[in-house]
């Protein structure tokens, strides 16, 4: 299990991550929030790249300090998937054959081709699977659909679905087609968590679904029922859903 | 060797309101150039005196903060330097070439830090520089924090995947590996959008005027004494 304690930090004045606390477990992760929000940032805190100022990172009951601690537990995906793939060749970096590879995930390459001549959402694609080949305790990917069409975004999240049961997998993304599709989401707005829970009561009927913009609305609710911009706890998934019931009725 | 995430952040122009970035990009690559001479030739007084000089810029240039970080992204480099030149040199002679060694990189910095590279590009432009030499300078520099961005994250996933961080070398080559695959692919991706924005037609259009202020011109007269005092004494 992974657990965040009430974390914060900063990069120089402005705080990015202010008190995040949540806890995630096996099944697919995904953390949702505008630009600038600290996604990636909170992904990094995860992987021990950066350490919080306060609060701490916890995975298994053991605390998180640096990178180095994460090594053999995480393996991290960076929005650039040329940042991680290191062979030459599909090959070296997913150790099956064509047969296998076409039977469980769905695609065909030839195994000798080279990485610099796939195309950007193969890459993309290469390093999820890559990165689920090593079977790490958490697997965190960031922005790993960005830019990719509906065919691609299905092929990473079916191998992701493959393996969801055996690995905590968390994931950074504004894309809400793939969202809906995760385990739990954690909606990120200005360093805090103000939402969490099964995309299902997260993500209220077809017009939330289709507007894409979880925080905004969020936000408009906040303007509607007067509250301050920054919710003061994490609302719970039926309260989410009341605020949004109305707000549809309302608008 | 090097804290690359440090790196980064030390190298990301931010626009601000000061003399040093008000300054006219010639005659601070004017000075800039004439402290280097000064730097190669002068003793260690002066050379104290230039990096005193390097270190009030950047408080002028409201970029200490971020000479901070640039020492300390470069400090295991500089501990191996002087250790080096401490084992190879006696005591005065080290510091004075660790002396050179800092007040050459910080000069070099702060000018890179506090000079727009459009205004880089414009002023050299007016020296008869031809565009295409301006720009492939200016787009470098420009570049520079992607690489140091594609640098950080390609180390911080190499290490979780155990190619890195099990001793100093190690998946070193791996990692240049993917540091220059990446650099491959922002270069075609570069390439893509000066091509479609008829990069080199035309002359290009600055919208804003350079002008000399009295800061530009004070620092070259200080630079021009300190370049004197060197060659003096």
């Amino acid at each position: 299990m992974l657990e965040l304690r009430d974390v914060w930090f900063r990069y120089s004045e402005r705080w990015i991550l202010r008190g995040v606390t949540c806890r995630m477990e096996k099944g697919i992760n995904c953390i949702v929030g505008p630009n600038g929000s600290g996604k990636t940032t909170l992904l990094r805190v995860i992987i021990g790249a950066l350490r919080p100022q306060r609060g701490e990172v916890v995975v298994c009951g053991r605390k998180i300090r640096s990178l180095k601690d994460m090594i053999g537990i995480a393996i991290y995906v960076p929005s650039n998937p040329m940042c991680f793939l290191v062979g030459p060749k599909v090959e070296d970096e997913i150790p099956i054959g064509e047969t296998e590879l076409a039977s469980i995930y769905g695609i065909r390459w030839p195994m000798k081709r080279g990485i610099l001549k796939l195309s950007e959402g193969e890459r993309h694609i290469l390093a999820v699977i890559s990165a689920i080949f090593r079977k790490p305790t958490i697997l965190v990917l960031d922005e790993p659909t960005v830019g990719l069409d509906q065919e691609h975004r299905e092929k990473i999240m079916r191998a992701l679905r493959l393996v969801s049961k055996q690995m905590i997998v968390v994931m950074a993304t504004n894309d809400i087609r793939i969202v809906k599709k995760c385990d739990k989401i954690f909606v990120l707005d200005r360093g805090k968590i103000i939402a969490e829970g099964e995309p299902r009561d997260v993500l209220y009927g077809e017009n939330f679904e289709y507007g894409g913009q979880i925080v905004s609305l969020v936000r408009s609710l906040q303007r509607v029922y007067g509250k301050s911009p920054n919710m003061p706890r994490p609302l719970n998934p039926k309260e989410l859903s009341e605020y949004l019931r109305r707000l549809i009725c309302l608008t | 060797m090097l804290d690359i995430a440090a790196l980064q952040r030390a190298f990301i122009f931010r626009p601000k309101d000061t003399p040093l970035h008000r300054a006219h990009p010639t005659l601070k690559l004017a000075g800039t150039a004439l402290m280097f001479t000064a730097m190669l030739l002068a003793d260690m007084p002066i050379l104290i005196i230039i990096l005193a000089i390097c270190i009030a810029e950047a408080q002028i240039g409201g970029i200490l903060r971020d000479v901070f970080f640039f020492l300390r992204a470069t400090a295991r480099f500089l501990t191996v330097l002087a250790i080096l030149l401490f084992l190879l040199y006696m005591p005065p002679r080290a510091i004075s070439i660790l002396l050179r060694v800092l007040s050459g990189t910080l000069m070099i910095y702060v000018f890179v830090a506090t000079t727009n590279p459009s205004n880089l590009a414009q002023a050299l432009e007016d020296l008869g520089i031809p565009e295409l030499i301006t720009m492939a300078g200016q787009l470098a520099i420009r570049v520079i924090p992607l690489m140091l961005k594609d640098a950080v994250d390609a180390t911080e996933a190499l290490t979780l995947r155990g190619v890195l961080g099990r001793g100093p070398l190690r998946g070193l080559i791996d990692l240049l590996a993917v540091i220059v695959a990446s650099a491959e692919k922002r270069r075609m991706f570069l390439e893509e959008a000066m091509k479609a924005k008829f990069f080199g037609v035309s002359k290009r259009t600055y919208l804003d005027p350079l002008t000399i202020t009295k800061y530009s011109v004070a620092q070259l007269l200080v630079k021009t004494v300190i370049l004197v005092a060197s060659l003096c004494f």
